[in-house]
């Protein structure tokens, strides 16, 4: 599910009844993990790209999640001036306590004055925060949000509150914060197939890897003040079921009638949608897609990695030399998934992409092991020696060089992640790949 | 000596009436900008698509 793609064809589906959209993102957009020193720069470059490609789609503010931040406090900064979209963060601050990147943006949405405001959690890890974005550090979200939430609903018709705390802070946010009309959330990769009402407050939640977009279509009456008559909609429903009960038959037509009249101010409706096949991709953003994987192949090529022939060292040697002790084995694995994982990408021309390939040849980057620059036909896929171990040694002496015998779950599950195959079940599946 | 007409030292129509409508037009921003939530009239209908999370996901395959 999900993609870059089809996110863009749902978006042009969704806005072109001409209804004023807002597009926002709730931070954490770039990276799934901290980026590694190493592949800063390779990071960097992709998020050049998605921020393109947001732009494209018509992304109009996105909160700044603490993956984003470890990008490090230039390159961030060279991402936000970059683009027109608003990197928000209210808590983000600089030594000093003033805010390290803007806090609030008022957008017109027709006729409509939405205030927006980013919030940015503070659990990040403090030795990557000092080496990355040295003098930054953040806030109680909680705390910023009282400051700031009065004055932008003076100012405004609507207020949402982007933020990458977590559901369980965006409830509390939604319980204490009181003037925040929506809550767009991220970090706990919740989901929620419609938003949340906690008290005055809508809380609704982006889901991960872009797999699915969420809509909330408000269409609010005269005399909105927040969603502060959400909480008389929750007293009055319980009170005329409760009189309903008590009476065995109709309620309390008074209390209906107000209860119809608050009904018809507010209105609200909201929905997570998955980003399936069915949505064709865009051809626009598949072909800045291909470019950029097209240029990391070519760039590829003629790169150095190191190439070991220490011959007391061991070494990838590829299914060919396995197959003279385990001929069974290695002809039941040419029929599996593994033995083709490389041609899943190659439609995709991602077959050179740094993303991807660890899952999809053997040793990627390693000493021997599969590069785009030395591109072994042997390592393509995910052979043997992906599972059980460099085999250089052990097949120079088998009974002296033990391999792996049973790879654990843990080793499996560096691919097969909850994200990628929620599937996944050791014990059954590895039947699939290996004979017994 | 002549004294000088004091209607030469007022600001001229003119003059007045531009300060006038700057000042009108001035309030009207302010008040615009300050009034509550409840004296305004409807909101939207405002459609919101969001994401989040997306951790530089390009494709499907993540």
């Amino acid at each position: 599910m999900g993609g870059l793609p089809r996110r863009a064809t749902f978006i042009q589906r969704e806005i072109a009844d001409g209804i004023p959209t807002l597009i926002l993102d709730s931070g954490n957009l770039f990276s799934e993990t901290p980026p590694t020193e190493a592949g800063l720069t390779q990071t960097m470059r992709k998020a050049r790209l998605v921020l393109r490609a947001m732009e494209r789609m018509g992304y109009q503010a996105a909160a700044i999640g603490e993956f984003d931040l470890y990008l490090g406090r230039d390159n961030l900064a060279e991402l936000v001036q970059s683009t027109d979209i608003h990197f928000l963060s209210a808590n983000i601050r600089k030594a000093d306590g003033s805010p390290a990147f803007t806090p609030s943006v008022i957008i017109a949405a027709g006729g409509t004055r939405v205030g927006i405001f980013g919030l940015t959690s503070r659990e990040v890890d403090i030795s990557l925060m000092e080496k990355r974005a040295p003098g930054l550090w953040v806030d109680d979200p909680l705390k910023a949000a009282s400051e700031i939430v009065p004055d932008l609903r003076k100012r405004c018709d609507l207020v949402i509150a982007l933020t990458h705390i977590g559901y369980r802070q965006d409830r509390l946010l939604a319980e204490v914060g009181g003037g925040v009309d929506v809550i767009i959330g991220g970090r706990s990769k919740t989901w929620l197939k419609s938003p949340q009402e906690v008290g005055a407050t809508l809380v609704t939640s982006g889901y991960f890897q872009g797999r699915a977009v969420g809509s909330l279509l408000l269409d609010l009456g005269p005399g909105h003040d927040g969603w502060a008559i959400g909480r008389r909609i929750d007293y009055l429903k319980r009170q005329i079921e409760g009189r309903r009960l008590q009476r065995g038959g109709g309620g309390d037509e008074e209390l209906e009638r107000e209860l119809e009249e608050l009904l018809s101010k507010t209105r609200y409706e909201g929905d997570m949608i998955s980003l399936t096949s069915s949505f064709p991709d865009d051809p626009e953003i598949a072909g800045m897609i291909r470019e950029y994987r097209l240029s990391l192949k070519e760039e590829a090529v003629g790169k150095v990695y190191e190439e070991v022939t220490d011959a007391g060292r061991d070494r990838y040697i590829g299914t060919d030399t396995c197959i003279d002790c385990h001929r069974g084995r290695v002809e039941f694995w040419k029929g599996t998934d593994h033995a083709t994982a490389i041609e899943s990408l190659r439609p995709l021309e991602a077959d050179a992409d740094p993303d991807c390939l660890p899952c999809h040849v053997t040793g990627y980057l390693q000493p021997t092991g599969y590069s785009p620059a030395l591109p072994r036909e042997d390592l393509l896929g995910v052979q043997c020696e992906a599972c059980h171990g460099m085999a250089s040694l052990h097949a120079s002496s088998p009974k002296l060089y033990r391999l792996i015998r049973t790879p654990k779950a843990t080793m499996c599950r560096t691919c097969h992640t909850p994200e990628q195959d929620d599937d996944f079940d050791f014990l059954r599946d590895r039947g699939l790949v290996c004979s017994e | 000596m002549s004294r000088p007409n004091i209607a030469d030292r007022l600001p001229s129509r003119f003059h007045f009436h531009l300060v006038l409508t700057v000042a009108i037009a001035l309030g009207l921003a302010v008040s615009q900008w300050s009034c509550t939530a409840k004296d305004r009239t409807a909101v939207g209908p405002v459609r919101i698509l969001f994401t989040g999370d997306a951790g530089g996901a390009l494709d499907p395959c993540g």
